[in-house]
């Protein structure tokens, strides 16, 4: 046998043995996502009210879904929202959300909009929508009917996807008329202070005890109201040929201005949270944000989950991690039970550059390889929290290939 | 060429042995239980596993109901499917739980430590984790979950015991002094407090103090990292971690507090001074750690005396002493004359007297000593040759081979070895904190320049106030007469209400709170004013923008996102534009 020709099968077996246990992390895996803008009430009537603030901050957006915050994310009231354990739409909500043209600034982020120019530019729907940069500049261009179907395809999959959601953030209070000891941070704050030196700890009194028994005890409820971007075609029209212009154009600027009334958020629904009292394991005492944090941080997951579950056009598609066995990156966290059942999705793309989602088969969770990812499930030894993805088996379709997708469907 | 074939055929062979042990699957049935099989679909392991992880590096760790434990690629339960819980502790070795016992194995079923500790830390950055033995969790004073009525000992990351678990109070030397600290000056003492159970060690338990109650380290003794006695409790009051095989130690009353050193080679102590106050009372460093044969010993604060490892005095009625931690040398002034020595107590910079000695600040520059003679400076090497005649009225510490030089009233940088850097025409200058910068802060007429050293030009535009020498490429600066605008996205910066705007004095006295980053070229990055507390932010995002400078609206656009937790606004309010990113 000639030596050359052995070397080659040596290199395959090799490459082949060392991508065996290759896997990615659901964050570096492209694919297109909906937009997601949160904003919170936080009620300045309420203890704590600070410190639900800092921890709604440090709530970043979930990874299944690309952030399309504003730059105002903090609404107060300093009263109970009026009417806020309806399912109907908020008025005041609503009206916020009208008031303060939300819909055309989310339409104005899509399109870099310049404040000062008007100018747009079309690279973060690129970016999003994982176009193809050059073949998509260069299809637009033509101004053919595959450019309107590209235009439709950004639209429906990506601008259309848009959602904005408002959390009304109330702290339930188990006190029973004892004082208010003000805020946890300026009290554990001196705490923190006394342990560093060789005092003992006895002499911090009552006032610690209080409040750990209040933070013990820590609920939060949370009605969560969600909106839709309305995009449709008449209005995508519009924009393009009236209002989007890549250099400066003082008319289009305007005609952007004077219709910031027409771009609208259509009311989807509204959840509200179990409000079940988070533990207070793996939480360090002299670190009492954190126990605010995990509160909120759980009852908006609970939240986005139900809202899921309950309105299809929020539902987001995940990629399946691994083929075999079956897992993907999502978890209790997505609200995902024994009883969820997912549609694994093909991409298909069209001649136009644009794609569909095809459904080529039927995954069920098993039972006990379900992920618990939800915050700090790692910190208080969930069980299952380290096990990085949650295992499916198949109910039906044929195979599997990595890149493909996931999303929930109606229970079984 | 059989030869050949003969290494192809067994290079195959291994490499089909490494991939062997990966080669099985896991399946899952119509129950949803979990079996695996190999390459041709043969059932190695029925589907009786509630749950598992897929193979790796021949193991898999499978679950029964509550219970885990391992499996290999032949069929065999290498660690029975037992325990409560299983988690990687460090590189092959696992740390397994059965209630509220801990212990470590392999997945081969190799057990390196029972289980029968009520507690392992993970193991530090250095290899070491605690154990603890005995006692039971609960929740103390301070609300931690500690080991109530336990015995601490140490192990290493392969589960070696370095201390036995014999010990109520087990105590790092990790809780740091400064320098100018008093009364212990520079040193590591123990650090004292129960752990609690999610807590690792700080550091690389060279030396441990070890007493009979877990919350005070107070009249312990001394271990070394072999669990050997080195010192018995209940003999000194205190102890600091000991360097170069000498331990400082401390006996104190209520009215005198004894100071002194252990000797860890000669198994001798001595007492180097005597201080008629409690050690709480004491405003001075009483006693300095050995950095090698000699150290400064305080005499109740009126002066200084030089002593070595036996106790002797080499040197008294020191009236100052510095420390050079690069040269590795101390030096100190008596009657005015500073005379320097290196940490073994050997006299170095020659036979002179000098009025003034500053040590170096960099390793690159190690050698080169800056100091005063006939009242003005220059520089020698250790030998005390001289480098630079003494001819500047000034001189600051070598950094980075330079060093800022004053002459004539005027500030100039040179290099070590005399050559202008910066011609001395300035009233100022900022030293750099980096090898070779391109530029470097110089004042004149009262405000800073930006000097580009490689054109020998200063920048058009001078600043009343400069932070940061271009570390990172840029720099935060206030021009002369710079006012700052009272807006809504103003006051954000500076965590103010924003709906206060003119209804309060706060911005107004917080004017110097803000600057304008500029870079190395003396461009304008960002369009607007930004404070301190930001200026990082916008520095990362100019560099993720490819290090181009932001327009008015990129720049608004930043801020207002980096500002977003500092402004709240009522939901029935109508919010004006200037609120607004998009």
């Amino acid at each position: 046998m000639n030596t050359l020709k052995i070397l080659p099968i040596l290199l395959t077996t090799i490459i082949v043995s060392s991508t065996a246990t290759a896997q990615n992390n659901d964050n570096t895996m492209k694919y297109r996502r909906s937009s997601l803008y949160s904003l919170m009430v936080n009620h300045t009537d309420q203890q704590f009210a600070s410190e639900i603030k800092e921890a709604f901050i440090g709530m970043p957006i979930p990874d299944k879904y690309n952030d399309h915050d504003l730059s105002v994310k903090i609404l107060t009231l300093d009263k109970k929202l009026l009417n806020v354990s309806s399912n109907e739409e908020n008025n005041t909500i609503s009206s916020f959300l009208k008031n303060n043209d939300i819909g055309s600034r989310l339409v104005a982020k899509w399109f870099d909009r310049d404040y000062i120019s008007g100018v747009c530019d079309m690279n973060l729907v690129k970016e999003r929508g994982l176009y193809n940069a050059s073949t998509f500049d260069q299809i637009l261009a033509e101004k053919s009917e595959r450019s309107q179907a590209l235009i439709m395809d950004a639209g429906e999959d990506l601008i259309g996807n848009t959602f904005v959601i408002v959390n009304d953030i109330r702290y339930v209070d188990k006190s029973k008329g004892s004082a208010t000891v003000g805020s946890i941070l300026k009290i554990l704050g001196k705490v923190a202070a006394e342990y560093s030196g060789n005092s003992t700890y006895s002499d911090l009194g009552n006032n610690l005890g209080d409040i750990a028994a209040t933070l013990k005890g820590f609920k939060v409820k949370i009605n969560t109201f969600l909106y839709k971007l309305d995009w449709n075609k008449a209005i995508s029209m519009s924009f393009y040929k009236d209002q989007y212009c890549a250099t400066s154009d003082t008319t289009k600027k305007q005609t952007f201005e004077n219709a910031r009334n027409n771009y609208k958020l259509m009311y989807i629904g509204k959840q509200e949270s179990s409000g079940s009292t988070t533990s207070f394991i793996g939480i360090k005492e002299n670190e009492p944000v954190v126990m605010v944090r995990k509160a909120c941080q759980r009852a908006v997951d609970e939240n986005i989950a139900n809202l899921q579950h309950n309105f299809d056009a929020f539902r987001t598609k995940s990629p399946l991690a691994s083929i075999d066995p079956i897992t993907a990156y999502v978890g209790l966290k997505e609200g995902i039970s024994k009883n969820s059942r997912f549609e694994v999705l093909e991409k298909q793309e069209k001649e136009d550059g644009s794609f569909i989602y095809k459904r080529v088969g039927i995954i069920e969770p098993i039972e006990s390889m379900i992920w618990d990812n939800r915050y700090m499930a790692a910190e208080e030894c969930a069980p299952n929290a380290t096990i990085g993805a949650t295992t499916f088996k198949k109910i039906s379709g044929g195979d599997f290939f990595p890149g493909m997708l996931i999303r929930e469907i109606d229970n079984k | 060429m059989k030869r050949l074939l003969m290494i192809a055929f067994y290079a195959v062979a291994i490499i089909s042995m490494v991939m062997a042990q990966d080669d099985l699957i896991m399946k899952v049935d119509q129950q949803g239980k979990v079996g695996f099989v190999d390459k041709k679909g043969t059932v190695v392991f029925n589907y009786i596993f509630t749950g598992a992880f897929p193979f790796s590096k021949g193991y898999a760790q499978v679950f029964k109901e509550e219970k885990t434990g391992f499996i290999n690629t032949h069929g065999v339960v290498t660690v029975p499917i037992i325990y409560d819980n299983i988690e990687l502790w460090s590189d092959n070795i696992y740390k397994v739980k059965i209630k509220t016992s801990f212990g470590l194995l392999k997945a081969d079923g190799t057990i390196v430590l029972p289980v029968k500790y009520s507690n392992i830390s993970a193991p530090n950055i250095y290899g070491k984790a605690w154990i603890a033995l005995g006692g039971k969790v609960v929740t103390g004073t301070d609300k931690k979950n500690v080991i109530a009525g336990c015995k601490y000992g140490i192990i290493d990351n392969s589960g070696n015991i370095l201390i036995q678990p014999e010990y109520k109070g087990l105590f790092e030397f990790a809780r740091k002094w400064k320098f100018n600290e008093i009364p212990y000056g520079e040193a590591l003492s123990p650090l004292w407090g129960q752990k609690a159970t999610s807590d690792t060690l700080l550091s690389n338990c060279e030396y441990m103090s070890f007493s009979k109650d877990p919350n005070s380290c107070l009249n312990g003794g001394l271990l070394n990292n072999k669990g050997e006695e080195l010192i018995k409790m209940g003999v000194y009051s205190f102890i600091v971690k000991p360097q170069s095989d000498m331990v400082r130690y401390y006996i104190w009353g209520s009215k005198q507090t004894q100071c002194g050193y252990y000797n860890l080679i000669t198994k001798k102590d001595f007492l180097a001074t005597t201080i008629n106050q409690y050690i709480n009372d004491i405003k001075f460093i009483t006693h300095m750690d050995y950095l090698g044969n000699i150290t400064p010993v305080n005499n109740n604060g009126q002066s200084w005396s030089i002593i070595d490892k036996s106790g002797n005095t080499i040197n008294s009625g020191v009236e100052s002493v510095t420390k050079g931690e690069i040269s590795k040398a101390w030096a100190f002034c008596k009657n005015d004359t500073w005379k320097a020595y290196n940490w073994q107590g050997e006299k170095i910079l020659g036979d002179k007297n000098y009025e003034g000695i500053i040590f170096p600040l960099t390793e690159d520059n190690k050698d080169v000593y800056v100091i005063k003679e006939n009242g003005k400076w220059g520089t020698v090497d250790k030998e005390g040759k001289q480098l630079i005649p003494c001819t500047y009225e000034q001189a600051s510490a070598p950094s980075y081979g330079w060093i800022i030089v004053k002459k004539d009233g005027k500030y100039g940088v040179i290099d070590i070895n005399n050559k202008s850097i910066i011609p001395r025409e300035y009233e100022n200058i900022i030293s750099n904190t980096y090898k070779y910068p391109d530029c470097m802060w110089v004042m004149k007429d009262s405000l800073w320049y930006n000097y580009n050293i490689v054109s020998q030009s200063i920048s058009e535009d001078g600043y009343k106030v400069v932070v940061s020498n271009f570390d990172n490429g840029y720099s935060l600066v206030q021009p002369n007469n710079m006012t700052v605008g009272e807006t809504v996205l103003s006051r954000s910066m500076l965590e103010l209400p924003s709906l206060n705007i003119g209804k309060d004095d706060k911005f107004n006295n917080s004017q110097n709170a803000f600057g304008f980053v500029i870079g190395k070229d003396n461009k304008q990055y960002i369009s607007l004013p930004v404070t301190m507390n930001l200026y990082e932010k916008v520095v990362e995002y100019i560099k993720k923008n490819n290090n181009q400078p932001l327009d008015q609206s990129q720049s608004r656009r930043l801020l207002l996102s980096l500002t977003k937790k500092s402004r709240s606004y009522p939901l029935t309010d109508k919010i004006t534009d200037d609120n607004w990113d998009y």
